[in-house]
């Protein structure tokens, strides 16, 4: 199920867990800069097809912008 | 990007320019109830001029310099100045050193988007950092 998280549980996850960064902002912003090691599927890319390149096994992490 | 904002390690085209988190640099750190003459000797001691003053969290509450110590001993909350300006770590240091020239200041707090204190930064340093920078890469064989 999925989950907000903050950074302090970003990081615990990526050092313990190996998890992967997905960043569904588009690609002109993830080009400029982006959470080290991200990927970058962008939200209307986002689909069974184009998830396949994620390990089911591990942790995912979706980041987009937050504008509460 | 609030992962950027707190200083953490990100990669893309904007990560290769020099920004106020690589020329961030330890302050002095105090509670409000600390002692003036506290902080005087230490700041005396480590050659600085301002101490930040932070909750019991790391939030940024005011800062002390040293001309604010002289006088009887009190606490540092009596002569702490509130709210002092403070910068991100993922500024772009040619940004803040120009609003630094501009507005004429030396020195400024860094902060995470919580208000947590990250550094102190200098004028001094950025543009040592930044002629540094210009000078390799207009070193003979640097494309």
């Amino acid at each position: 199920m999925p989950e907000v998280i903050g950074r302090t549980d970003v990081q615990r996850l990526l050092t313990e867990d190996r998890a992967q960064v997905v960043e569904v902002l588009p690609a002109e912003e993830y080009e400029q800069a982006h959470i080290a090691g991200a990927v970058n599927i962008p939200l209307r890319d986002l689909n069974a097809d184009s998830a396949t390149q994620l390990d089911r096994e591990r942790p995912v992490i979706v980041y987009c912008n937050d504008f509460t | 990007m609030d992962w950027l904002a707190a200083g953490l390690p990100a990669d893309g085209a904007d990560s290769a320019a020099p920004e106020v988190a690589d020329a961030t640099s330890a302050v002095a750190r105090f509670r409000l109830d600390d002692n003036t003459q506290t902080i005087a000797q230490r700041l005396r001691e480590s050659g600085e001029d301002w101490a930040a003053i932070v909750d019991e969290g790391g939030v940024l509450l005011g800062r002390v310099r040293l001309e604010d110590t002289d006088g009887p001993g009190t606490t540092a909350g009596c002569v702490m100045q509130s709210g002092p300006s403070t910068y991100r770590p993922n500024v772009p240091l040619d940004e803040l050193l120009d609003r630094m020239r501009d507005k004429g200041f030396v020195r400024a707090f860094v902060t995470d988007p919580e208000g947590k204190l990250l550094g102190l930064i200098t004028r001094e340093h950025i543009e040592a950092l930044l002629t540094n920078r210009s000078g390799i890469a207009a070193a003979p064989g640097r494309s």
